[in-house]
C-alpha cells in the first residue's frame, strides 16, 4: 500500500535538508554558472542538484566535507544533462550580463568600454576552448578549485586536468593576444 | 639558467609547481634578466585578468529557488512545534476508511468512531482508495483543541502537499487527547475542484481499556 507522505518526518526532513544545503547554494550556484555561462541554465542546474540529493538526506548527513562531494555531483549532472544533449550547446550562447556587470560598477567610460572589449575578446577566447579545457580553466584559474580537487570532482587524473590547463591557457592568451602594457593598466584601472 | 628555459617554467612556477630549488633559480634570474622579468609579470596579470573574469550576482531569492524543484513543503498552521519530534507511541488502534475518493455523493457524516485513551498516543491509520494518480493534492487535518497530532502542543491543524498513487494511500496519524471531551477528527483531502471530507467521531476514555478497537468500514 502507498503510504501518504508521513508528514511529521517529511516536514523535519525537508527542512533539515534545506539547512544543511542552503551554505552549498552560492557557491554551487557559482560552479553551475561557470559551466552553463547562463543563469537560467545554472539555476536549473542548481535545483537539479537539490532534487537529486532531496531523497539522500539521510546519506548526505554523514558526509564529512559536503563541499567536493556536491561540486561533484553538479558537474556529474552537468555532463549527463546539458553537455550529452548537443541540441543545448553551452558556449554557442554568451550570456551578455557577464558584459554588463562591469559596466555597473565603473562610472569611468573608457576604462568601461576598455573592460567591456576586454571581456567580449575573453568570452570569445573561452568559446574557442573545447569544453574540458573550458571548464578546468573555469574552475581552476577562474573559481581557485586545485587541480587535486578538480581531479575528484572530475574524476579526471591531475596530470591530465594540468595538461588541458596549460593549453587552455595558451589558447586563451593567443585570442586575446594584447598587449602586456593594455592588461596592466586595464587590471590595475 | 637559460632563458627559454625560464620562460618554459614560468606557468609552473606561478602556479607554485615547482621545486623549492628550482623556483629559487627562476627567481634569481628573474632578478638579473629584465625579459624574462616581464615574462613573469605578463603572466601575472594575464592570470588576474583570468580571475576576474565577471560572474554576475545571482538573481535575488536564489535561496528559495534552489529547492524550488522539491516536493513542497507541508505547512502546518498556528503555533505548531515540530522539531525533535519523535515521541514513543503507545499501541496504536487501526481504523481503516477506504473510499473512493471522488465520488460527489460521499456522506459528510461521522463514519466511524474511535476510542482514544486520556493522555495516550494513538495512531490512526487512514486508507484513501484513489481511482488514479493524483499529483498535487492537499491534504488537511483539523482536531479539536484539546486533541493534539503527535502529542504536540498546540497542533491540531495541520496541511501539506502530497502526491497518492492510484489505489490504497495510507496516512498514519498518531493523536493524544488532554481532556475527556469527546470530538472529531476532520480530514480534508483536495484536489483541483474536488475536495472529500472525512471525518472520524472521538470518544475520549480516562482508563485504560483493552485496546481492540479495530473498524473498517469499506465504501469503495
Ligand atoms: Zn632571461
Amino acid at each position: 500500500m502507498a503510504k501518504i507522505t508521513d508528514f511529521f518526518s517529511n516536514i523535519q526532513n525537508h527542512d533539515a535538508f534545506e539547512a544543511l544545503l542552503r551554505p552549498h547554494v552560492d557557491h554551487l550556484y557559482r560552479v553551475a554558472y561557470r559551466l552553463t555561462r547562463q543563469p537560467d541554465a545554472a539555476e536549473d542546474l542548481l535545483q537539479d542538484v537539490m532534487l537529486h540529493f532531496y531523497p539522500k538526506y539521510t546519506e548526505l548527513r554523514k558526509v564529512e566535507n559536503l563541499k567536493p562531494w556536491l561540486t561533484r555531483s553538479l558537474y556529474n549532472l552537468f555532463i549527463d544533462n546539458i553537455r550529452k544533449d548537443k541540441r543545448n550547446p553551452v558556449s554557442a550562447a554568451v550570456d551578455e550580463s557577464v558584459l554588463s556587470v562591469v559596466a555597473d560598477h565603473s562610472h569611468h567610460p573608457e576604462r568601461e568600454a576598455e573592460q567591456e572589449l576586454m571581456q567580449r575578446r575573453l568570452n570569445i577566447a573561452l568559446d574557442q576552448l573545447n569544453d574540458d579545457q573550458r571548464d578546468v580553466v573555469m574552475l581552476h584559474d577562474m573559481e581557485g578549485y586545485t587541480l587535486t580537487e578538480l581531479a575528484e570532482v572530475m574524476a579526471t587524473p591531475v596530470g591530465t586536468l594540468k595538461s588541458r590547463l596549460h593549453r587552455a591557457r595558451n589558447n586563451i592568451r593567443k585570442a586575446l593576444s594584447v598587449e602586456p602594457s593594455d592588461l596592466i593598466m586595464r587590471v590595475k584601472g | 639558467m637559460k632563458c627559454k628555459d625560464v620562460v618554459s617554467q614560468i606557468e609552473d612556477f606561478v602556479d607554485d609547481e615547482l621545486s623549492t630549488s628550482q623556483h629559487d633559480l627562476l627567481r634569481s634570474h628573474f632578478e638579473s634578466c629584465g625579459n624574462c622579468y616581464q615574462s613573469w609579470q605578463q603572466e601575472l596579470i594575464f592570470r588576474q585578468v583570468l580571475k576576474q573574469y565577471p560572474l554576475p550576482p545571482a538573481r535575488a531569492g536564489l535561496d528559495r529557488r534552489a529547492f524550488s524543484k522539491l516536493p513542497r513543503r507541508p505547512s502546518v498552521h498556528k503555533n505548531a512545534f515540530i522539531a525533535g519530534f519523535g515521541t514513543a507511541m503507545a499501541a496504536a488502534i487501526v481504523l481503516a476508511i477506504a473510499a473512493s475518493l471522488f465520488l460527489p455523493q460521499y456522506s459528510q457524516q461521522p463514519v466511524a468512531n474511535i476510542v482514544l485513551t486520556l493522555y495516550e498516543s494513538k495512531k490512526v491509520n487512514m486508507v484513501f482508495d484513489v481511482p488514479e494518480q493524483v499529483a498535487d493534492a492537499t491534504v488537511s487535518l483539523h482536531l479539536p483543541e484539546h486533541i493534539e497530532i503527535g502529542g504536540r502542543q498546540g497542533l491540531h491543524q495541520i496541511e501539506w502537499k502530497t502526491a497518492l498513487k492510484k489505489g490504497k494511500n495510507m496516512l498514519s496519524l498518531p493523536i493524544v487527547a488532554k481532556m475527556a471531551t469527546a470530538g472529531e477528527l476532520v480530514a480534508k483531502i483536495k484536489y483541483g475542484k474536488q475536495e472529500k471530507v472525512f471525518r472520524l467521531k472521538l470518544d475520549i476514555q480516562k482508563i485504560e481499556q483493552g485496546l481492540t478497537d479495530s473498524a473498517v468500514i469499506n465504501r469503495a
